[in-house]
């Protein structure tokens, strides 16, 4: 029974630590284009159309948004948790406790739409984007993607 | 039991619910930096396990806490299912005395597992009527989050070999000097008094 324990505690403990290591990693395309839009609650949307053969490393949202960050002037910043990386502040889009202002992101990759109660879709240039049902970090990027980035208020 | 007997039992239990409280909170929030490893399910099983259905209020005070932190949501609702569960269950295995490892761990990670269902099921919509595509969206969003369910069993299948008797021990040492009446299975209200 001790060493059933034994194996069983060591067999847990590897599996544990080999999922973290490998879960959610995003996919993303070496070649096309993908366009991320900054859009306030109110006002007019940036849009910045990114090569993603300009981007070394293999990422996701996160490398377009250093990307975009270290040649284009889009400023962003996030908290780092267990789950991945959480946006607090894109461009002018600002996480604001006090008004209850979060960052929010729609997708056009089917494969990150949100399917749980809460999903919701916003229309850009005749194209219905579906709120991410994954977090910044885990989200997919394909080409001609588009990755609408917005507030919500709670 | 006189009147004044009867008041030291009621505050010992109120001081003794806000303690459990708060080591379920406190236990909640020192692992919260590391994805499904806690010991939320260790605390209110063992809880369960000796003090019977005291552990369920201070389990739902924890809820209400954890409410106020971060607001209500879906999981609030899961919470209010699957904790007081898995108190009540542990509840069961104390007063059956049940003492193997074995078994003690096998209830956990079954119950583990239906914690990754049950989430799954409220956040996709069972409760709201949200009903269309419901079992294709389901497995989309577990299929989602099965590496993190996956992890809360191996961390719970780690944990209670390890730790639930130990502490259930101590804590029912605990409970037989803290109270007058160790055998009165330690209910919500007295009915001795």
């Amino acid at each position: 029974m001790k060493n059933f324990s034994k194996v069983a505690v060591i067999v847990c403990l590897a599996l544990a630590l080999v999922l973290c290591a490998v879960a959610c990693q995003p996919e993303m395309p070496s070649k096309g284009e993908v366009t991320i839009v900054v859009a306030p609650l109110e006002g007019e949307a940036t849009e910045y159309e990114v090569d993603l053969s300009d981007i070394a490393e293999d990422g996701g949202v996160i490398a377009i948004l250093d990307y975009l960050q270290a040649n284009k002037g889009l400023e962003y910043s996030s908290e780092d948790s267990g789950y991945g990386a959480y946006l607090t502040k894109v461009g002018n889009l600002q996480q604001n406790y006090a008004t209850g202002e979060y960052i929010y992101i729609y997708t056009s990759v089917a494969k990150d739409f949100d399917v749980s109660e809460y999903a919701s879709t916003v229309e850009y240039q005749g194209k219905t984007l579906t709120s991410s049902g994954v977090g910044v970090s885990s989200m997919s990027i394909e080409d001609g993607a588009i990755i609408y980035i917005t507030l919500i208020k709670y | 039991m006189s009147l004044k007997h009867a008041t030291s039992i009621g505050a010992k239990k109120v001081a003794l619910i806000a303690i459990m409280t708060a080591t379920i909170e406190a236990g909640k929030l020192a692992l919260s930096a590391i994805p499904n490893v806690e010991v939320v399910s260790l605390l209110c099983a063992v809880y369960g396990y000796v003090f019977g259905l005291v552990g369920v209020v201070s389990i739902v005070l924890f809820v209400g806490i954890e409410t106020l932190i971060w607001g209500v949501n879906t999981w609030v609702l899961s919470y209010l299912i699957y904790w007081p569960t898995v108190c009540m269950i542990y509840w069961l295995l104390g007063r059956h005395k049940v003492k193997s490892r074995l078994i003690i761990t096998a209830v956990i990670v079954v119950l583990t597992a239906f914690f990754g269902v049950l989430t799954s099921l409220v956040d996709v919509g069972l409760f709201s009527g949200f009903w269309d595509n419901f079992w294709q969206r389901f497995a989309i969003y577990y299929s989602r989050g099965i590496v993190f369910y996956v992890v809360q069993i191996a961390c719970n299948a780690i944990v209670f070999p390890l730790l639930f008797l130990p502490l259930a021990n101590v804590l029912t040492k605990f409970k037989d000097k803290f109270l007058d009446n160790p055998n009165d299975s330690f209910p919500l209200s007295n009915s001795n008094a």
